[in-house]
């Protein structure tokens, strides 16, 4: 069915009255946003200054200049895109696969692996991070076996470095992607994988050139998310992580906090905001051209 | 034959390894809780309950933040899901195009943003209101990052609503708010659902937002727990996402004994 | 005694209630119905803000639980560690009072707080207990703002039987992974400092040309370093992971950190020479400035002074307390100004206020690489 059907189809179905039910939603985010947004705009343009926050009443585009000339912080942009990057793509294989088969289980099945999700969803960010410390440390549980097992000779570096702060990502992230995913698949009718498969089809082809496209709306929805977050990630990179892991977020910190150089924090803000909303914009734009005929219409 | 089973048990070890991997920190976590020693190490070397002892009678502080944490959530909950469901299905009967892409935009913006700038932003705009460091401030703060995720969540369940069903039920006389009742909403049930539980669970974990807009008295969990986490891991945090966890399992109870498993898993 | 202790005794006398949590309680049910205002009402309660972690429950536990108990005043202590002065400014841009009446501030938090005018002049007339104050702390940084409460430096934590340094200079020679604090670049580069001949002491870190010589010596230092820590709990992490064998942490912290995990077989020593720091409890611009300055008061009489110490082994600011240290660090603190004065290597944030933020890019950087 074109887009143009459907779309005729969905305006006269609903009638265009309905399209006011974004006021309230665009009305919080323009009062409450953007008052902030304005402010950080704001404070971006001010100029610095060694005896305080910034200094008032001035106007300068020194912040934006010397922060794109400043090779160290492109450098941690782009750490933050390369982690984003890498913690959404692995969270979206893994989600996809733990809600497809969270989709196909039976009762008790289902309640456990949905209810696993949640239960991780129950704990405080800051703990179920600190938590894999005594799992990947040198002398933690996974080096114990490892080393036990004979699998290493010696114990394996997975903290303090991408490794670790990967892992954690992916962990933080995957309920994400996990129940947007799942709950697009509620909507899908398994008799055309059946059909596929009693046309020919192998089973796993047949989950991917079916099942796969329809998800694609979860898995956007999943993407998006993940991909911004895990990009000004400050948690696990700081926990799981060394110095060589640091994020936009841990730099804005150190500016808000400990030079107190605040102009600066706000530019940096502003980079991130901008850098993230162009590479998920790529991203949408490279699904709507090669992806499924309707993929993005659950986005854009 | 062989192919195929094997391609199965790969799957099967594939599924229980993500469960594993799921369920792992949070063994890790309730040991922790059960430690008698501040430090986290798993396995606890000797196990105690002082840190449930000291939760429920010397910690006021943490059982008044436990409180409020729930109080903003509950908030945060209902009016990111309101307003993130209606603009969702309000952006969705607009035509395609420029205007579209850019409240989704808008509506997505604060994503990206770092926490601590946002924070930072929020904290002196409502302090120039005068509403900073109560429960409002603390909602709008939170419903600002949570709606993000209710928005895209629900687009992307009500990109596979069939509208013939919506269509024909208003063809034939139904309301507005009948149609979606009936025809719309169980297709969407489990979307919203979950990203109404997921706005409450971000709200009730939030620190940054919560840390600058909170007052002594309005001050939340995590505002607790991060402050906690830089000298010693205070083992308060194990304990009350232990006891959220057992929180969460012991209203599920009642609910799987009334449907039973299937029908609950149905109704997920 | 110190907040595990405490809780260790609330669990063993089977949960009886401590009066503290008692008033806590109380308060926080008042205040959590009260969560719509900001602050409280009248000069019953002030709230206090300094450092989180250990530090913070030992100053609830026996400055402010003390001083409760004899005025009746409830105190708030609220602990952050990094966030508190951004927190303060932003809060202070309405026109409900500051966030808190009193708050502890050391170096660039300080220099920043007043350059902002977040503070108020203490006066002098309302804490007579401040004429008990080492010479050296109020005339570091002037005392017009705040009253020097109590300090501390770093020292050598390390696991006993693995090989570690016990002094700076070792730490480039010692072939075991060390620890050192990421989070901030002023110990680190004072140490550098310290290590580096350009100049006596620390001289090199106010001079920019000697700039590239101590960097330069830091990086020397980092090869070293295994894990830039961010705090103390990644420190007794690191040190039970095996991930390092020994690190520099505060004295007080890590002679405190050992008490409490006696089943361990860590040591903590003391270099000649080490950063250090210490802290200004200051008044913000708050209404209840009385009530603050009486706590101020309170917090420098030498009964508290001496019961904060002896809880978490930190350098008091009352020089009463020097006959009377405690037996673990008996010998280690000075007990004259002078004494005082060598002891603590300290970097003056306001000469270092123009370098600041390159100090703190070139640290970055070079921990990252």
């Amino acid at each position: 069915m074109t887009a143009a059907v459907r779309l005729r189809e969905a305006l006269s179905a609903t009638r265009e009255r309905a399209g006011l039910l974004v006021l309230p939603v665009v009305a919080f985010e323009l009062v409450v946003f953007a008052g902030a947004l304005l402010y950080l705009l704001r404070m971006s343009l001010y100029e610095p200054t060694t005896d305080g926050l910034y200094r008032p009443g001035t106007w300068t585009l020194d912040n934006y200049v010397g922060l794109l000339t400043d090779s160290y912080l492109q450098g941690r942009m782009l750490f933050s895109l390369q982690l984003g990057a890498v913690v959404t793509a692995i969270a979206l294989v893994l989600g996809f696969v733990y809600a497809y088969a969270a989709w196909r289980a039976d009762g008790r099945l289902r309640a456990l692996l949905l209810g696993a999700v949640l239960v991780e969803l129950l704990i405080s960010v800051v703990i179920k991070v600190y938590a894999w410390v005594p799992l990947l440390a040198p002398r933690g549980t996974f080096n114990n076996l490892l080393v036990g097992a004979g699998l290493a000779r010696e114990p394996v570096a997975l903290l303090g470095n991408d490794v670790g702060v990967v892992i954690g990502l992916v962990y933080s992230m995957l309920p994400y992607v996990v129940l947007p995913v799942y709950a697009v698949l509620t909507t899908l009718d398994w008799s055309l994988v059946e059909a596929a498969r009693d046309l020919g089809a192998s089973r796993p082809r047949s989950v991917v050139e079916i099942v796969v496209p329809q998800a694609v709306p979860g898995l956007l929805a999943g993407g998006i998310t993940a991909f911004a977050w895990s990009t000004v990630a400050f948690a696990a990179p700081s926990i799981l992580g060394s110095p060589s892991q640091r994020t936009v977020a841990s730099e804005a910190s150190r500016f808000v906090n400990t030079t107190f150089d605040w102009p600066r924090a706000a530019a940096l803000g502003v980079e991130a905001v901008v850098v993230v909303v162009l590479a998920a914009g790529v991203a949408v734009a490279l699904v709507r051209r090669f992806g499924p005929a309707d993929a993005t219409e659950g986005l854009l | 034959m062989t192919r195929r089973r094997l391609g199965t048990a790969l799957y099967r070890t594939g599924v229980w390894l993500l469960l594993g991997f799921i369920v792992l920190p949070v063994v890790v976590v309730i040991g922790t809780s059960v430690s008698a020693t501040p430090d986290v190490v798993f396995p606890p070397e000797q196990l105690s309950l002082r840190y449930y002892r000291a939760f429920f009678f010397a910690e006021a502080k943490w059982q008044t933040a436990f409180v409020n944490s729930v109080i903003v959530a509950a908030g945060t909950a209902l009016l990111a899901t309101a307003l993130g469901t209606a603009g969702a299905y309000g952006t969705r009967t607009l035509p395609e195009g420029r205007l579209r892409e850019a409240i989704t935009t808008l509506l997505v913006l604060p994503l990206p943003t770092p926490v601590i700038v946002l924070a930072l932003a929020l904290s002196v705009y409502f302090a120039r209101l005068g509403i900073r460091g109560s429960y409002p401030a603390l909602v709008l703060g939170h419903t600002l990052v949570t709606v993000p995720f209710v928005y895209v969540v629900v687009r992307a369940v009500l990109a596979r609503v069939d509208w013939r069903a919506h269509e024909a039920a208003r063809d034939l006389g139904a309301t507005r708010w009948q149609a979606f009742r009936e025809i719309v909403f169980p297709q969407i049930r489990a979307g919203v659902v979950a990203a109404a539980f997921v706005a409450a669970i971000l709200s009730l974990h939030e620190f940054l937002i919560a840390l600058f807009l909170s007052d002594f008295g309005t001050q939340t969990l995590p505002v607790l727990e991060w402050t906690a986490l830089r000298n010693f891991v205070d083992p308060m945090i194990s304990v009350v996402s232990t006891l959220l966890i057992i929180a969460a399992l012991a209203l599920a109870v009642p609910v799987v004994v009334v449907l039973g498993m299937d029908r609950l898993a149905r109704l997920l | 005694m110190s907040n595990d202790e405490g809780r260790q005794a609330v669990a063993e006398t089977g949960g009886s209630v401590s009066r503290r949590a008692m008033l806590g309680a109380v308060g926080g049910s008042v205040a959590a119905l009260s969560g719509c205002l900001t602050g409280g009402d009248g000069a019953d309660s002030i709230t206090v803000s300094v450092y989180g972690g250990a530090y913070g429950n030992v100053f609830e536990e026996t400055v402010a639980g003390a001083y409760e108990e004899e005025t009746g005043t409830t105190v708030n202590v609220q602990k952050a560690w990094s966030n508190r002065v951004s927190q303060l400014q932003s809060a202070s841009q309405g026109d409900d009072g500051p966030p808190y009446d009193v708050i502890g501030l050391s170096g660039f938090n300080y220099l920043t707080a007043r350059n902002e005018a977040l503070l108020t002049p203490v006066r002098y007339d309302n804490i007579p207990n401040a004429e008990k104050i080492w010479p050296f702390f109020r005339e570091y940084r002037t005392d017009e703002y705040g009253v020097p409460g109590e300090g501390g430096v770093l020292g050598i934590v390390y696991r006993e039987g693995d090989p570690h340094a016990t002094t700076w200079s070792e730490f480039m020679e010692v072939d075991a992974p060390a620890g050192m604090n990421g989070g901030y670049w002023k110990n680190p580069l004072l140490i550098a400092a310290l290590l580096t001949d350009e100049t006596a002491g620390v001289g090199e870190i106010y001079d920019p040309e000697m700039h590239d010589a101590m960097f330069s010596t830091l990086e020397d230092l980092a090869e070293n370093v295994t894990t830039w820590y961010r705090g103390g709990a990644d420190v007794w992490s690191a040190l039970g992971g095996g991930t390092i064998d020994y690190g520099a942490f505060y004295y007080a912290s890590g002679l405190a950190g050992i008490d409490n995990r006696p089943d361990k077989n860590y040591g903590m020593v003391l270099p000649e020479m080490s950063p250090g720091y210490f802290t200004n409890f200051c008044v913000t611009n708050t209404d209840r400035r009385d009530e603050a300055e009486r706590f101020l008061d309170f917090m420098l009489r030498t009964e508290v002074q001496t019961e904060w110490h002896n809880s978490g082994y930190y350098v008091p600011a009352n020089r009463e307390v020097a006959g009377s240290y405690a037996d673990r660090v008996q010998g280690a603190y000075p007990e004259s100004n002078e004494g005082m004065e060598s002891f603590f290597v300290l970097g003056d944030s306001e000469r270092l206020s123009a370098y600041q933020s390159e100090l703190s890019d070139r640290f970055t950087e070079i921990t990252t690489a």
